[in-house]
C-alpha cells in the first residue's frame, strides 16, 4: 500500500448555527480546505462525509458547492465515530492507489435535534428502557471511582483542564475556562455526572485532503504522514463487561500502534474522546498512554495538561471544542495536523512529532461502543 | 418492552420476562448450545458464534449491581429523575430501573448491591410493563416506600 498524507484542513468556529444545516456547514468548510491547499475541484477524485443526522446525500450538497461533482461521493454514519471512519475509507482509496487526492469531511447540525440528550436508536431494548449516553458513561464513572478508589474531582478536573485548553481556542463552541466550583455546581445530568462534565450539543464542519505523497509535494503548505487509520466495530455480547476497559478503544489502539511501528510512549499528543469527563480517563488509559486506573492520579498530576508529559486534548476536546458528531474525528484531525505542522497558534506545544486522534461512539446494547477510530500522524520531514 | 402490554400478573409473561406468584420477575434468555453464550433478550442465533442452536433459560430474580446512576435529564418521554443500574444477572449483563431513594429522590445503589427483580412499571409516555430491581432489605440502600406499587 502506499503511504498516505494529510495536505490539508479546515474548520471554522464550532457553535450553535441553527439557520446553517450540515451540508451548508460542510460546504464552508471545503471552501476553505480548498482555498489553502490552493487545487481546483478536478483534482478531488473521491469524497467521504462522516455525519449521523445530516440526511441523505450531505456529501453530494456540500460538495456540489465546491464545484465538485461526478466523482464517487460517499456519506458515512458509524454515530460518533463517523467523522474518523470517513477518513478510514478516504485513507483506504489513497493507500490502494485508486485515488490520489480524497476529501474526508464530517458535519453535523444538531440544533435542529432540540436540547438535551441525542436521540439513541429505537428498536434497542436498554434505549426502550430510557438510556442516554450520559447515563451510559455515568454508570462507568461510578463504577471507575468505586474500582480505583479515585476521587469525584478528578471527573472535575478533566472538564477544568479542557475547558482551560479551548479557551485559547478561537475554533472551540466554549473558549472560557472554568472553575473546579463551577464544574461540581453545574446542573446535575446523570450522577455523578454534571452539565459541565459533558460536552455540548454542537453545530459544525471539518474537512481535510487525504493524498499521495506526490500530490503533497504540490499542496500548498505542509503534509504529515498518516502512519495509522484504523476503525473497529464494537464485540456484541450481553454477559459480564468491565465497563472501565473500553474493549474497542483497546483493540484499535493495538492495531495501531502496530501499523504505525510505534509504542504509546512515542505519541506527543493526543485528542482522544472525552464526550463525557470519564471518558477521558478511559480512554487515556484504553489507548496505553498511562496505566489501568492510573489515569485520574495522572490527570491530578498535571500529565495530560499542555505543558505536561503528554498533552491530551490541547484544542479543548470534545468538553470544549462541543462534538458536532460527525464533524469531531475531523476536527481532531485538523489540530493535529495544524500541531504537527507548527500551525497551532495558541494551542501549540512544544515540537510534536507523532500525534494521535481517537473518537468512539454510538449507543446500542451488548456492545460498549458501536464504532471506534484511530489515526496516528507523523511529521515527515521533508513535508512537513 | 412492548409500550402497549399490561404489566403481566402472577404466572404470566411479558416479551422479555415472566412474573412469578410472589411477584418476582424472572427474565427470558438464552444459551448458545455450541460455545454457551448467554444472551438477554432472548435469540434465535447466537451472536457470537452464529449458531442457531439456542436453549431458552429464566434468569433472576436475584441480581446483584453492577454500576448505577440517577437520571435527571434523560430520555423523551420518560419522566426525570430516574434511576438505572447494570444488573449482573446469574450470566447476563441486564439493564434495569433501580427503585431506591435517598431523601426522597431516587439514588444510585452502588457496586455489589443486592437486589431482586419484580414486574412493574416505569413512567413513560406512554407507560411500560418492565422489570424491575428493588434493593434488597437490609443494606445501605432501602427500597422506595412505594417500590412494589
Amino acid at each position: 500500500m502506499r503511504e498516505v498524507y494529510v495536505a490539508g484542513a479546515a474548520y471554522r468556529t464550532f457553535g450553535k448555527q441553527p439557520a446553517k444545516n450540515a451540508a451548508v456547514l460542510a460546504q464552508e468548510s471545503l471552501q476553505d480546505l480548498m482555498m489553502a491547499a490552493g487545487l481546483p475541484p478536478g483534482r478531488i477524485d473521491a469524497t467521504y462525509g462522516g455525519s449521523t443526522f445530516g440526511g441523505s446525500l450531505m456529501t453530494q450538497r456540500a460538495a456540489q458547492g465546491i464545484g465538485v461533482s461526478g466523482p464517487p461521493i460517499f456519506t458515512v454514519e458509524n454515530a460518533c465515530a463517523s467523522g474518523g471512519s470517513a477518513i478510514n475509507l478516504a485513507w483506504q482509496a489513497v493507500a490502494s492507489g485508486t485515488a490520489d487526492c480524497v476529501i474526508a469531511l464530517g458535519a453535523e447540525n444538531l440544533s435542529s435535534l432540540g436540547g438535551g440528550a441525542l436521540p439513541l436508536s429505537a428498536q434497542d431494548v436498554e434505549v426502550d428502557s430510557g438510556m442516554v449516553m450520559p447515563a451510559a458513561y455515568a454508570m462507568r464513572a461510578q463504577r471507575y471511582l468505586h474500582d480505583f478508589a479515585a476521587p469525584e474531582s478528578a471527573l472535575d478536573l478533566v472538564s477544568v483542564k479542557n475547558r482551560e485548553n479551548g479557551s485559547l481556542n478561537p475554533r472551540a463552541h466554549f473558549q472560557q475556562s472554568v472553575s473546579e466550583a463551577q464544574v461540581r455546581d453545574s446542573r446535575a445530568i446523570a450522577d455523578p455526572l454534571h452539565l459541565m462534565h459533558c460536552c455540548p450539543n454542537t453545530d459544525g464542519a471539518a474537512a481535510v485532503l487525504l493524498s499521495s505523497r506526490e500530490v503533497a509535494r504540490e499542496v500548498n503548505g505542509h503534509a504529515v504522514r498518516v502512519a495509522a487509520s484504523v476503525v473497529r466495530s464494537g464485540q456484541f455480547h450481553t454477559s459480564y463487561r468491565d465497563m472501565t476497559w473500553p474493549d474497542i478503544t483497546a483493540r484499535a489502539a493495538r492495531t495501531a500502534y502496530a501499523m504505525a511501528g510505534l509504542q504509546p510512549s512515542d505519541v506527543d499528543l493526543v485528542e482522544l474522546h472525552d464526550a463525557f469527563s470519564i471518558s477521558e480517563l478511559l480512554h487515556a488509559e484504553a489507548l496505553g498512554l498511562v496505566g489501568r486506573g492510573e489515569a485520574y492520579q495522572g490527570l491530578m498530576d498535571g500529565e495530560f495538561h499542555r505543558d505536561g508529559r503528554l498533552p491530551i486534548n490541547p484544542s479543548g476536546g470534545l468538553l470544549s471544542r462541543g462534538h458536532p458528531v460527525g464533524a469531531t474525528g475531523v476536527a481532531q484531525m485538523c489540530e493535529a495536523y495544524w500541531q504537527l505542522t507548527g500551525q497551532a497558534g495558541d494551542l501549540q506545544t512544544p515540537n510534536p512529532r507523532v500525534a494521535l486522534t481517537h473518537v468512539t461512539g454510538g449507543g446500542i446494547f451488548g456492545v460498549d461502543n458501536g464504532a471506534c477510530s484511530i489515526h496516528i500522524l507523523q511529521t515527515d520531514e521533508e513535508l512537513s | 418492552m412492548n409500550a402497549d402490554e399490561p404489566i403481566p400478573q402472577d404466572g404470566e409473561a411479558s416479551q422479555h420476562f415472566i412474573v412469578c406468584s410472589d411477584g418476582a420477575a424472572k427474565l427470558k434468555a438464552s444459551r448458545c448450545v455450541r460455545c454457551a453464550g448467554a444472551w438477554f433478550p432472548a435469540r434465535s442465533g447466537c451472536g457470537a458464534c452464529g449458531s442457531t442452536a439456542m436453549e431458552d433459560f429464566l434468569a433472576g430474580p436475584d441480581a446483584t449491581v453492577y454500576a448505577s446512576t440517577a437520571v435527571h435529564v434523560g430520555a423523551r418521554g420518560f419522566e426525570t429523575p430516574y434511576a438505572l443500574s447494570y444488573l449482573d444477572v446469574e450470566d447476563l449483563r441486564v439493564l434495569a430501573h433501580v427503585r431506591t431513594a435517598v431523601g426522597g429522590q431516587p439514588a444510585s445503589p452502588p457496586p455489589g448491591t443486592a437486589v431482586r427483580l419484580f414486574g412493574g412499571s416505569i413512567g413513560s409516555t406512554p407507560p411500560q410493563a418492565t422489570f424491575l430491581a428493588i434493593p434488597v432489605a437490609g443494606q445501605d440502600h432501602e427500597p422506595t416506600e412505594d417500590a412494589h406499587a
